[in-house]
């Protein structure tokens, strides 16, 4: 191959980190520093146990200084961790930050091989091939591409609340976009949270009302996304608002249109008290509901339905007429610079552990529809009764219900262990009932958990260590008659025993919700194998994602409860600000370019590029390309049939002699 | 239709009356049953519990004559012999040593065994191959107001079920509702009725057998229907003991085929209903035409 | 029980053997696999149990006079010699060796049988017998197998 030094004289400094362990424990390095000083146009070898620490850099950069090096190797770790950082190293020696080429020996040899010699030869000839391409390296310049200052928050629970109000106390415009016709997410059904027992309306509510008080948050409930396009600091959503069938901003809601309804009482399972009430066509989630705006429901609307109805409810809301059936889906287009995804969870469906009885035994009931009960703005004002109308003198919790459990999911969920106490002590509160708690294990890390766990011991819950068999209706002695009965292992005390109860609560776990993986691709994420959105890094960046400007804030993330989640929801906000404070991000210059005077015009690129960056020069007739639109996935110059489109970091000389470095055998 | 059968031992003994009544009920929906020739024992549990490997080799003889006979499916109708002859297939699937030697012992015997052939349940026959629709046409004797309660015991659901679900299987609810008899909600159909420890450990094997008839008793039915030869002998042999134990639980259990047969207008005498314990009462008057 | 299937895994999984296959747990095991498909951690704790016994019955070290491992080897000897079970003439055989008071305790029951027709008295064999004791000891060569004669 015949070599184009266009830069003169070339001069390569290679470098071989040992990463501690990671890399000389499996690799010898010297030998690869060694076996490298050999090649043409190498000026220095050396091996270093910490390339990327202070020490690791300075050698590069005075070697540059001291050699005259102009090309620089470093064989290390993934260039997805460290390329950034020797670049800036190069670039400190006074060299442009793209004489540089990095080699992973350690995800690509060290670590998934065990022969110690072999991976040594490996390591040589990927160092090899870095070596022969850099030599053609050539200069290049970075761009600056302005970050769009908007944010959009996507879910309206503690998460989402927490992340848009943050940003627009910091003077950010934020589009909070949340599914159900309301925001607050799970919290708001909660009656007090854990470890401190304070009430959650107390603390949630006014937080909701913040939203709607802050000029800065633009709040699109009852609407979903429908698409995203663009990159990081130019994305452009579109968001699909689906009817209400009342005017948001007509609506004051009185909700006399609601008392006016023809349906007298509740007629459909409501979803905010989880079925354990009925509602209206027209209703309005919750007392605290933000925004205080009705909403009608087409599938049970007689008007909607079928046209003909007495629109008692049109009547009652008179001179306002802010119910409109004619409402039709819309969708809006919105420019944002940052994504924060804030979707939160979903409850395990208890009847898919058929032994627990729910479905079938009606007094078998989950943690949330407990949540419910002993709530005063809940279905039975606060009292926690029987599906008969009893007050229950037993109370047993089942908890790790499809959680820890290899056959539904393997995950704990994290916080049913102490809303389960919480609800137990409420319900010891309330009615004075015997309760039992059957565990696995308790987990109570957090911050006053354990001491909250002391504390329902010294209550008089009781606690039995062992995961419930099964909830059976049959009795053997006459005490069991006519109540429930819990069989397990109590494995501390070593036997089985059979307890009867009147009321058993199964502490349901958390999955990722239902859409998970549409909304993952929708925000081009990855999901990890049970289905939470994946972070970038599970300890350095816990609330970025792979895709630059998304980032994951609550239980989208994992399970967690409200103060690790308004933690994260902070996080992710402060990384939206850095990137938008900061207002430009820097474009890699491996984007591709038409070498005119080659290009036919026969515009075979233009339908191939995904970003939709390639255009036909009305005034040439020669095809080129947006480096600002171009991510630089190489579609296009692999198509090309003039081969007139060429790739920055990714020419034909670079890349031959890359597999000449690799086939080469020493 | 028709398919290789394998009887097993205890329709040839204590459960003769499964055979009694499978044979002409089958017969009278047009399916036919080849009993495999010099079949042997399947091991049941006792067998599994001294030598893994002579008990897969017990097993595979019957799985390789029944191969032999080109049927497309084996069909057994107790419970061990299902559970058991499905679980060697696992086996010889999963395990390159047993199938080692197993294959070595079939070969010095002059047989083969492919690893194919479907086991399957007469259950799963009639509701999945034969269609609950062909049955309903075949019942002139509805079971109308007869209260049942469907007891499918373990083996069969559990842990190889394909057919049926393994905590709520139903195929053979809808069976009986097929029938014309009313199903009694049955939460303990799965639970074990106790299997050998009834004649081993008594104490502790027919405290089982006991929960599941008073609990039947409870729910209101006149019979248990049962799948399985060893469920309805322990359910139907030792009243005498349960009663002296505990009181009285007088219901009988009888095979799910000896009612299709009741249905079907077959002869009493026929399907094999006087070898019970607790006798089966008449079928209730059916009620008159309008 | 002595032992739940949870201590049986526990005490398997710390090493204490002997207690193991002297305890009575394992042989109440009935074979329902409720507990496999139970297991949140998919343990095969039936399989694991058969593999327990089958220890013990090749080590002698299960309990003595339990009537359980003596119904299993009586079964195991007559599959051995004639090719099937006759049930109930398998029974006899264990209540004479495990208990044989029993016989007396259960005499109504053996009427009930014989007046319903089920008391079977004479042996149910298969014909080609010696096809199938070769095929049982064409494993022999391992040492770890028994013959027959071993587990009487
Ligand atoms: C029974 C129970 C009791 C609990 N008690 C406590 C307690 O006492 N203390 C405590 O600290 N923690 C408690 N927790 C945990 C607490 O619920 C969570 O930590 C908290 O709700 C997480 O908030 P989030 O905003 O991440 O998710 P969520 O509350 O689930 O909110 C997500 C929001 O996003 C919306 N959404 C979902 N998908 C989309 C979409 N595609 N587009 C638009 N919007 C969408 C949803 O409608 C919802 O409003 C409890 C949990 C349970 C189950
Ligand atoms: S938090 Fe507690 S109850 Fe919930 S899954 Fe974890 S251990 Fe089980």
């Amino acid at each position: 191959m015949k070599t184009n030094l266009t830069n003169g004289d070339i001069r390569i400094g290679f470098y071989i980190c040992h990463c501690g362990h990671n890399i000389g424990g499996v690799v010898d390095c010297t030998a690869v520093a060694h076996e490298i000083t050999g090649l043409p146009g190498v000026v220095v070898s050396r091996d270093y146990k910490y390339m990327c620490s202070d020490p690791g850099q300075e050698l590069i950069r005075n070697d540059i200084r001291e050699h005259a090096l102009n090309r620089i190797v470093v064989a290390s770790c993934s260039p997805l961790l460290h390329e950034h950082t020797f670049r800036n190293a190069v670039e400190a020696g006074g060299l442009n930050r793209y004489f540089f080429q990095m080699v992973n020996i350690r995800e690509h040899d060290s670590w998934v091989h065990t022969d110690h010699a072999k991976a040594t030869t490996k390591a040589v000839a990927l160092a090899r091939a870095a070596v022969l391409r850099v030599r053609f390296h050539r200069a290049l310049e970075t761009t600056r591409v302005a970050i769009h200052p908007d944010v959009l928050v996507v879910g309206g629970g503690i998460s989402g609340i927490h992340a848009a109000l943050t940003l627009a106390n910091a003077g950010k415009k934020v589009y909070l976009v949340e599914r159900d016709p309301s925001i607050g997410g799970h919290m708001a059904k909660f009656d007090k949270t854990f470890p401190t027992l304070d009430c959650a309306a107390c603390i949630l509510t006014p937080k909701m009302s913040a939203v709607r008080a802050n000029k800065n948050i633009k709040l699109w409930t009852y609407s979903e996304v429908a698409k995203v396009d663009g990159y990081v600091g130019n994305y452009t959503v579109t968001v699909r608002r689906k009817p209400r069938y009342v005017n948001e901003e007509l609506c004051i809601g009185c909700q006399e249109c609601i008392e006016a309804c023809v349906f007298k009482e509740g007629k459909y399972p409501d979803e905010f008290n989880v079925g354990l009430s009925k509602r209206k066509p027209i209703y309005i989630p919750f007392p605290q509901a933000v925004p205080q705006v009705v909403v009608i429901d087409p599938e049970r609307c007689l008007q909607l339905k079928s046209g003909r109805c007495k629109k008692t409810c049109v009547e009652a809301c008179a001179d306002r007429q802010a119910i409109d059936f004619t409402q039709k889906e819309e969708m809006a287009e919105i420019k944002v610079g940052n994504i924060i995804v804030a979707t939160g969870f979903k409850l395990f469906d208890a009847k898919r552990i058929p032994q627990y009885g729910y479905g079938l035994y009606p007094n078998v009931v989950t943690s949330i529809e407990l949540e419910r009960l002993v709530t005063s703005s809940g279905p039975t004002g606060g009292e926690i009764i029987m599906r008969d109308g009893r007050t229950p003198q037993s109370v047993a919790f089942v908890l790790c219900v499809g959680s820890r459990d290899f056959r539904t999911n393997r995950w704990c969920s994290r916080t049913c262990c102490m809303h389960s106490m919480k609800l137990a002590q409420l319900v010891r509160e309330h009615t004075g009932a015997d309760v039992t708690v059957f565990y696995l294990d308790i987990r109570a890390p957090g911050k006053g958990c354990e001491e909250f766990y002391d504390k329902s011991l010294k209550d008089g819950i009781q606690f039995v260590r062992g995961r419930v068999a099964e909830v059976t209706d049959w009795a053997l002695t006459p005490e069991e008659e006519g109540k429930l009965v819990i069989r397990a292992e109590d494995t501390l005390a070593g036997v089985v025993r059979r307890i009867p109860v009147d009321m058993i609560v199964l502490a349901v776990g958390m999955e990722p919700q239902a859409d998970s993986q549409a909304v993952r691709r929708l925000f081009n994420m990855s999901c990890g194998s049970e289905g939470w959105f994946l972070e970038k890094h599970p300890k350095l960046a816990p609330v970025s994602t792979f895709t630059d400007g998304v980032f994951i804030a609550g239980c989208c993330q994992g399970p967690k409860d409200i103060p690790d989640s308004i933690a994260q929801a902070g996080a992710a906000a402060a990384e939206a600000m850095a990137l938008i404070d900061r207002g430009y991000i820097e474009q890699e210059p491996n984007t591709a370019y038409v070498v005119e005077e080659d290009c036919s015009g026969c515009k075979s690129c233009l339908p191939l590029c995904p970003y939709t960056a390639i255009t036909l020069d009305g005034t040439t007739q020669k095809a080129t390309i947006n480096a600002a639109l171009c991510k630089g996935c190489g579609t296009c110059v692999a198509a090309c049939p003039s081969g007139s489109i060429r790739q920055h970091l990714f020419e034909d000389d670079e890349i031959f002699s890359e597999i000449e470095g690799v086939l080469t055998h020493a | 239709m028709k398919y290789a059968y394998f009887p097993g031992c205890s329709l040839k003994g204590l459960g003769r009356a499964y055979e009694e009544s499978l044979l002409p009920v089958m017969e009278k929906l047009g399916v036919e049953l080849v009993e495999l020739n010099d079949w042997n024992c399947c091991g049941a549990t006792a067998y599994m519990s001294v030598d893994e490997t002579k008990a897969c080799i017990l097993a595979a003889r019957n799985l390789a004559i029944a191969e032999k006979t080109g049927s497309r499916d084996l069909v057994t109708p107790c419970s061990a012999c299902y559970l058991v002859l499905n679980k060697t297939k696992h086996y010889l699937k999963d395990s390159p040593e047993i199938r080692g030697s197993v294959q070595r012992a079939l070969e010095g015997a002059g047989l083969r065994y492919s690893g194919e052939m479907p086991v399957r349940h007469p259950l799963d026959i009639l509701v999945h191959d034969v269609g609950l629709d062909v049955i309903r046409e075949k019942v002139v004797r509805p079971l109308t107001g007869l209260k049942v309660a469907p007891y499918y015991g373990c083996q069969v659901v559990r842990p190889y079920a394909t057919f049926d679900d393994a905590w709520n299987p139903t195929t053979m609810d809808r069976l009986l509702a097929t029938l014309g008899a009313e199903v009694v909600p049955y939460p303990l159909k799965t639970k074990c009725c106790g299997g050998s420890l009834t004649g081993t450990l008594p104490d502790t094997g027919l405290r089982l057998t006991y929960i599941l008839l008073k609990e039947a008793v409870r729910r209101g039915a006149d019979v248990i229907a049962t799948i399985c030869p060893l469920c309805q002998f322990n359910l139907d042999a030792y009243h005498d003991q349960l009663t002296r134990q505990w009181g009285p639980v007088p219901i009988p259990t009888v095979y799910f085929t000896q009612l299709m047969g009741l249905a079907f207008g077959l002869p009493e005498s026929q399907l094999g209903l006087r070898r019970n314990f607790v006798r089966m009462k008449p079928l209730p008057a059916l009620p008159a035409r309008a | 029980m002595e032992h739940s299937p949870r201590q049986i895994m526990a005490l398997v999984r710390a090493d204490f053997k002997d207690e193991v296959l002297r305890s009575r747990s394992i042989w109440l095991c009935a074979s329902c696999y409720a507990c496999t498909v139970e297991c949140p951690r998919e343990i095969r704790i039936t399989d694991i149990m058969y593999a327990l016994k089958q220890r013990a019955i090749l080590e002698g070290i299960y309990p003595k006079r339990f009537p359980i491992p003596i119904l299993a080897k009586e079964f195991f000897k007559m599959v051995h010699s004639k090719g099937r079970i006759t049930e109930t003439l398998l029974v006899m055989r264990l209540f004479l060796r495990a208990n044989w008071r029993a016989v007396l305790s259960s005499w109504r029951q053996g009427i009930g049988l014989i007046r319903t027709g089920r008391f079977v008295l004479r042996h149910e064999r298969i014909e080609n017998r010696a096809q199938l004791a070769g095929m049982l000891d064409s494993d022999l060569h391992d040492e770890r197998r028994i013959t027959p004669k071993e587990a009487a």
